[in-house]
């Protein structure tokens, strides 16, 4: 996959202490790429460059093999999709000018700009007839964040920055919205670089995710990688809650019995990777059959659980 | 009180709407004016933090220095009238438009700033879709106070000759009438409220519909303002001026029929309370006033003080006729018969009593009775502490009262004498005598046309015309006229017009 987006020896430095520190990093096109870390440790930092919200002090940012610093900044930002944590629809527009904005900054008229908002309002469940006249404040915090994604995707950008998108939505909107996020992402395959302090939100959306702390860049690699190999033990540390719940723990722990030619219709095929909670839920109809071979039962999770 | 101000509003009908109109123009130019400035500057300084708050310190400053210090001040700069009232009025109505349209700007939610940022909207954009609604509540609540501010104030444009509601306020304090002054106050109050709730209902309006509707205000008010020009300079016009009152009312009616009778061609355009005498001098000189009634004496006093001033009228008329000349290169036509100047006064039946002619037969009697004066006049040395020496007036008891007070307590028979001016219409309506100065103390005050040359040069019959009414108008018309006018409600215009027909001075 072709290198889109690189960061080179970058840092950021306000009175003397580097908010980014001697950054290496590059995004794959077509990735979905989460920046994870606590809040103040430079990873919202590090997105604003992307754009040029905030500027480097030192170090350089190529798109395509390009210094971004070069390209016309309007024109630049035209092309960068922005979802923003505290939703920043304008209260003074409607859905459908909040919406079409960036379409109307490439000085799309509002007409030609309505039939793309209307189907992409109809991708993130929201019907056109109802919402397009509204005002924002009529809209619930997790209604008003999916035209805030609408808003980004509407000048169909080569990149989407997500800035923390879900962090004040109730839990239950939280995992519809990432849903949809997964969602769009495996129909537009658009690169976005998700930017998150949820450890849970960064496994379950990034194909790759950057674990920054102070200002560093502590490991980059797949869920998987980081959750087993964690690069240091502050990395280990941060993703030591997310090691409890998993199926392969099970295995290892022997909690299963092998059968060699599971034909039985009534089993559930699981892939890796599910969560006990998940397996618990599909246990309540049907045992479970896992990489071909290992047959889960109702008893072997009661087993587990106790014994951990 | 209230029969009077009805009564009001149906004689001077006409003056009242034209005050009405002065008053809302003057109002909506100056706030029109304020706001362009205003705006204009809070956008400008919108991300110049440094210089916004400069700028705010600036506007607070200006709001803290008095109204009338701020008239006063540009008189000498720009003159007279329209121009420094509504300079003035600017001045005013910046500070809430620029305080309440600059937070407005940058009290906008920083997220949303930084979301206009990152979509790559131009300036204007984000400007005119943005920022300005966002701040729009704010801005309009800005103009709303402007406004009621602006309104408020306007009513001291009287005081230098730009017109409007003021003018009732401040005849009515000069004539002691509180039904004008009412008047004037109740309807100046009444256009803050209509203005402010039209301003509160327009901040409900979407701010595209807004838009539309202060460009259709603007379009209209600019048609208006092309429409009275174009027909203003259409035609050639001379500008009579007056100070405050009725009297000076009268005769600029009086100037006008006569110059328009002698030559039809001619146009007369008439400034009622135009203001006080210094201002009418400095507009007379700087033409734009034609001509004004003034007095021998407060030529000679006031304009161009005198060590030494005649008590002979004729003498006294000459020499103010020759400085003006001399210095200010007016010219001064032929004085009318009656004069202005104090004089003491008692009731009617109070003269017959005691036989009373003169101030020296009153000061036979003095001793046994009390008198009730104007501050000024009884503080000033050609008022009565020369009046007491030349006559030896001996008053049991002297009591200082506001000019109406006294006529009203002669009128109530609690007091015997009173001080007052020949012409005051009290003097008719309160049925009192006027006593002869019989030792000439009181300098003379004879009325008479001030004049730009100019126009003389240019209409000999405007001469022609106002020397018609040299050695005309004794006191006891002049008293009329004013009772006319100022008790009766009378317009000036009309009680003027009967005068000259029936003193055959014009044709029917």
């Amino acid at each position: 996959m072709k290198s889109k987006l690189q960061f080179k020896h970058i840092y950021v430095t306000y009175n003397k202490v580097d908010a980014v520190h001697d950054l290496n990093l590059e995004i794959n096109s077509g990735e979905l790429f989460v920046l994870v870390g606590a809040s103040g440790c430079g990873k919202t930092t590090t997105l604003k460059m992307v754009n040029r919200l905030q500027t480097p002090t030192k170090g350089q940012i190529l798109y395509k093999n390009q210094d971004i610093s070069k390209f016309p900044l309007r024109k630049m930002r035209q092309n960068i999709g922005y979802v923003f944590q505290n939703i920043a629809l304008f209260p003074n527009m409607t859905i459908l000018e909040n919406a079409a904005i960036q379409l109307r900054a490439k000085n799309v008229s509002l007409s030609k700009a309505k039939p793309i908002v209307t189907r992409l309002m109809k991708k993130v469940g929201l019907d056109p007839k109802t919402y397009l006249n509204r005002m924002p404040s009529e809209l619930s915090g997790g209604q008003q964040q999916r035209v805030g994604t609408v808003r980004a995707l509407a000048a169909d950008p080569d990149i989407i920055l997500m800035d923390e998108p879900f962090s004040a939505l109730d839990p239950i909107s939280r995992e519809k919205l990432q849903d949809l996020v997964l969602n769009l992402y495996n129909e537009l395959h658009k690169t976005i670089i998700f930017v998150t302090h949820d450890m849970n939100e960064a496994i379950r959306l990034g194909t790759r995710i950057g674990v920054m702390e102070h200002g560093h860049l502590l490991q980059v690699g797949t869920a998987d990688d980081i959750v087993t190999h964690p690069a240091n033990k502050t990395v280990a540390a941060m993703f030591h809650n997310q090691r409890s719940a998993n199926i392969a723990d099970m295995i290892a722990g022997g909690f299963y019995k092998l059968v060699d030619h599971p034909n039985d219709q009534q089993y559930i095929r699981v892939d890796k990777g599910i969560s006990i909670p998940q397996l618990a839920e599909k246990l309540k109809s049907n045992p479970i059959i896992f990489e071909g071979k290992y047959l889960i039962t109702t008893k072997d999770l009661l087993s587990f659980i106790s014994e951990n | 009180m209230l029969n009077s101000i009805i009564h009001l509003f149906q004689s001077q009908s006409t003056n009242i709407i034209n005050a009405l109109e002065e008053h809302i123009l003057l109002s909506f130019v100056s706030v029109l004016i304020a706001a362009v400035i205003a705006i204009s500057l809070a956008i400008l300084f919108m991300n110049h933090r440094k210089l916004g708050n400069i700028m705010l310190q600036i506007a607070g400053i200006i709001q803290t220095i008095p109204s009338l210090a701020v008239l006063g001040a540009l008189i000498p700069l720009v003159g007279i009238g329209t121009v420094p009232a509504i300079i003035a009025l600017v001045l005013y109505a910046f500070m809430p438009i620029y305080q309440n349209t600059y937070s407005g700007l940058t009290n906008i939610d920083p997220s949303l700033l930084e979301a206009a940022e990152s979509f790559g909207l131009s300036k204007s954009f984000k400007l005119f879709k943005i920022r300005l609604p966002l701040a729009m509540s704010e801005i309009l609540s800005g103009l709303r106070v402007a406004t009621v501010t602006v309104i408020g104030t306007a009513t001291l444009a009287a005081l230098i000759g730009g017109g409007g509601l003021g003018t009732f306020i401040m005849q009515g304090i000069q004539n002691g009438n509180n039904a004008e002054l009412l008047l004037g106050a109740i309807l100046s109050a009444l256009l803050a409220i209509v203005f402010s709730w039209l301003l509160n209902e327009l901040s409900k309006v979407s701010f595209k519909k807004l838009i539309v509707i202060v460009s259709a205000i603007l379009a209209l008010g600019v048609g208006f303002f092309t429409v009275q020009h174009i027909m203003q300079s259409s035609e050639q016009t001379i500008t009579v001026a007056g100070k405050l009152g009725s009297e000076p009312e009268v005769l600029m009616n009086m100037y006008k029929e006569l110059i328009e009778n002698e030559d039809p061609k001619l146009k007369v355009q008439t400034k009622p309370n135009f203001g006080n005498t210094n201002f009418l001098f400095k507009a007379i000189k700087n033409k734009q006033v034609d001509i004004y009634p003034e007095f021998t004496g407060t030529v000679l006093e006031t304009l161009h003080p005198q060590k030494v001033v005649s008590h002979q009228p004729g003498i006294a008329y000459n020499d103010a006729k020759n400085i003006l000349k001399r210095k200010d290169n007016l010219d001064y036509l032929k004085p009318m018969s009656y004069q202005n100047r104090y004089t003491i006064a008692v009731r009617r039946g109070f003269a017959k009593k005691h036989h009373l002619k003169t101030i020296s037969d009153l000061a036979k009697i003095s001793s046994k009775y009390s008198a009730a004066f104007d501050s000024d006049f009884y503080q000033q040395h050609d008022g009565y502490q020369g009046l007491k020496k030349k006559y030896n007036l001996h008053f049991v008891k002297i009591k200082v009262m506001e000019p109406n007070l006294r006529y009203e307590a002669i009128a109530h028979n609690q007091i015997s004498v009173v001080d007052g001016y020949t012409t005051d219409p009290q003097l008719k309506a309160d049925n009192l005598v006027s006593l002869k100065d019989d030792e000439s103390f009181f300098p003379p005050y004879q009325g008479a046309p001030l004049v730009n040359p100019e126009i003389l040069n240019k209409y000999p019959a405007i001469k022609t015309a106002l020397n018609k009414l040299a050695g005309k108008i004794t006191e006891k018309d002049m008293i009329n006229m004013n009772y006319e006018v100022t008790i009766k409600h009378e317009k000036a215009s009309t009680v003027a017009r009967r005068y000259l027909i029936k003193n055959k001075l014009i044709k029917k």
